[in-house]
């Protein structure tokens, strides 16, 4: 029996490892692992804000960088339009979920490193991001989790591989992963990075890079928010794994 | 227990008291909180975090300027305080002959009193009240605000139990700065170690028994040279 390229289920998700106050710097901090995507988040603040702000809310900054050594090819190093892009992108998943109306006048920084990158950094990211705001005690709805889901040839997968992200059956043919054609089918791939509230079921988060109809985007969506529980619980249990001496 | 954002707690009705929200009848822990329920009522204490000030806090803050009407207090939070003249002294001055520097100066650690929060978040502090004002000698260290409960402990157990033992002032401001102040540094830097302690461990069972027997131990070994 095929399955994907690295083994999985369709609804399996890549091994998960979550680890919280890893910066003693930092007022929060937090690490995420989808497999080989390996992203630090650090959160500083809420401090005064020096640019003037409205006196209502917070600022909610968020930095998100690859580190040059995370990719097989060196990245240079000053920001590109895809990290100032994405930077964006995690700060609009990141807000709905904080409370940062009772923070008026101030500047949440938020800073996301990309250690390793194997396709979903975003998503990793934003986990890290969410369990280090967690820790730096700044009052949220919910912890924000985000997972990739997709379309790969004809079928619906979660937490894609860099390999599956660049799928195309007419490329694999005549290949030694010719085989895989017979599980994924034929056709491109397309990713669907998430983010969830799992509380409310809101998305804060969905971008789509590719062609899906309709109902594959509802089924793909359904499937993110039924294994949104599972990321959660490993965010969960990471958080109260440093309060584990904790005893009542 | 431990709870973090978005766990449920209990359900609307439930008599709930310190940091969570309302969502479709449910009350929810915005934080990562200690959940202790005591009868029917649910207290939810936050373990980490800053301090936003609130009418009537007694803070440790630092003089950081000096303006002509008054002085910019640091107080270990996003906003600053503010103290004005008329807050700050007890007697008439006469401001073109008297540098307020003679009051309060840059670095100056002052025990002060908030007196009002204002809604775009300026602070007025007081220090014309009894126990207030400059702090001349001893020793500040900063913790997490939100453990300064832990410190103090139950009808300020801990704090006496500090006090007794080692025979020190103690101010605890509720903005994680502690003032203290003792007959030698040695002693005042063995309170320091000891309040360290009780950041790090806080939380976990028997605290101040064990607080108490190190203490003890410290001073025994002072006492012995």
């Amino acid at each position: 029996m095929v399955k994907r390229f690295d083994g999985r289920e369709w609804d399996e998700i890549r091994k998960m490892e979550a680890k919280v106050g890893i910066i003693p710097n930092a007022n929060g901090s937090a690490m995420f692992k989808f497999g080989d995507t390996y992203a630090i988040a650090a959160v500083y603040g809420p401090k005064l804000a020096k640019v003037p702000t409205k006196y209502d809310k917070a600022i909610l900054r968020v930095r998100y960088n690859m580190l040059t050594f995370s990719v097989p090819e060196r990245k240079k190093p000053a920001p590109s339009r895809r990290e100032i892009e994405l930077s964006e992108v995690i700060k609009r998943a990141l807000e709905p979920a904080i409370f940062l109306e009772e923070f008026p006048g101030t500047i949440i920084d938020v800073y996301v490193d990309i250690i390793n990158a194997d396709a979903g950094t975003r998503t990793a990211g934003i986990n890290a991001a969410s369990l280090a705001l967690a820790d730096a005690g700044i009052p949220m709805k919910d912890l924000v989790v985000a997972v990739a889901v997709g379309k790969v040839g004809e079928r619906i997968v979660i937490d894609l591989t860099k390999e599956e992200e660049d799928y195309d059956s007419e490329k694999l043919k005549g290949t030694e992963k010719e085989k895989y054609i017979e599980y994924y089918g034929e056709g491109k791939a397309t990713d669907i990075p998430v983010a969830i509230i799992p509380l409310t079921k809101e998305f804060t988060l969905i971008q789509l890079d590719g062609e899906i109809d309709k109902e594959d985007l509802e089924k793909a969506l359904k499937l993110a928010q039924e294994k949104s529980i599972e990321i959660r619980n490993v965010l969960e249990k990471a958080i109260k794994e440093k309060y584990k001496e904790t005893k009542l | 227990m431990i709870v973090v954002p978005g766990n449920v707690i209990g359900k609307i009705g439930q008599k709930a008291e310190g940091s969570y929200y309302i969502y479709e009848n449910y009350i929810i822990s915005n934080t990562v909180a200690l959940k202790e329920t005591k009868k029917d009522k649910i207290k939810i204490t936050p373990l980490s975090g800053i301090y936003i000030p609130k009418k009537g806090d007694l803070v440790i803050g630092k003089v950081i300027e000096v303006y002509p009407n008054g002085w910019l207090i640091d107080i270990n939070s996003p906003y600053t305080g503010f103290l004005l003249i008329k807050d700050g002294v007890n007697e008439f001055i006469d401001i073109t002959k008297i540098d307020l520097n003679d009051y309060y100066t840059y670095g100056d650690f002052i025990v002060a009193k908030v007196l009002n929060v204002m809604r775009n978040k300026i602070i007025n502090l007081t220090t014309k009240e009894k126990g207030l004002g400059k702090l001349k000698e001893g020793l500040v260290i900063s913790i997490n605000p939100k453990k300064v409960p832990r410190v103090i402990g139950k009808n300020a157990s801990m704090l006496q139990t500090i006090k007794q033992i080692t025979n020190v002032d103690i101010i605890v401001g509720q903005n994680g700065r502690i003032w203290i102040s003792g007959e030698n540094k040695q002693k005042e830097l063995i309170v320091a170690k000891a309040i360290y302690m009780i950041e790090k461990m806080s939380h976990t069972k028997g605290l101040t028994d064990k607080i108490k027997k190190f203490l003890e131990e410290e001073i025994k070994k002072l006492s012995n040279g």
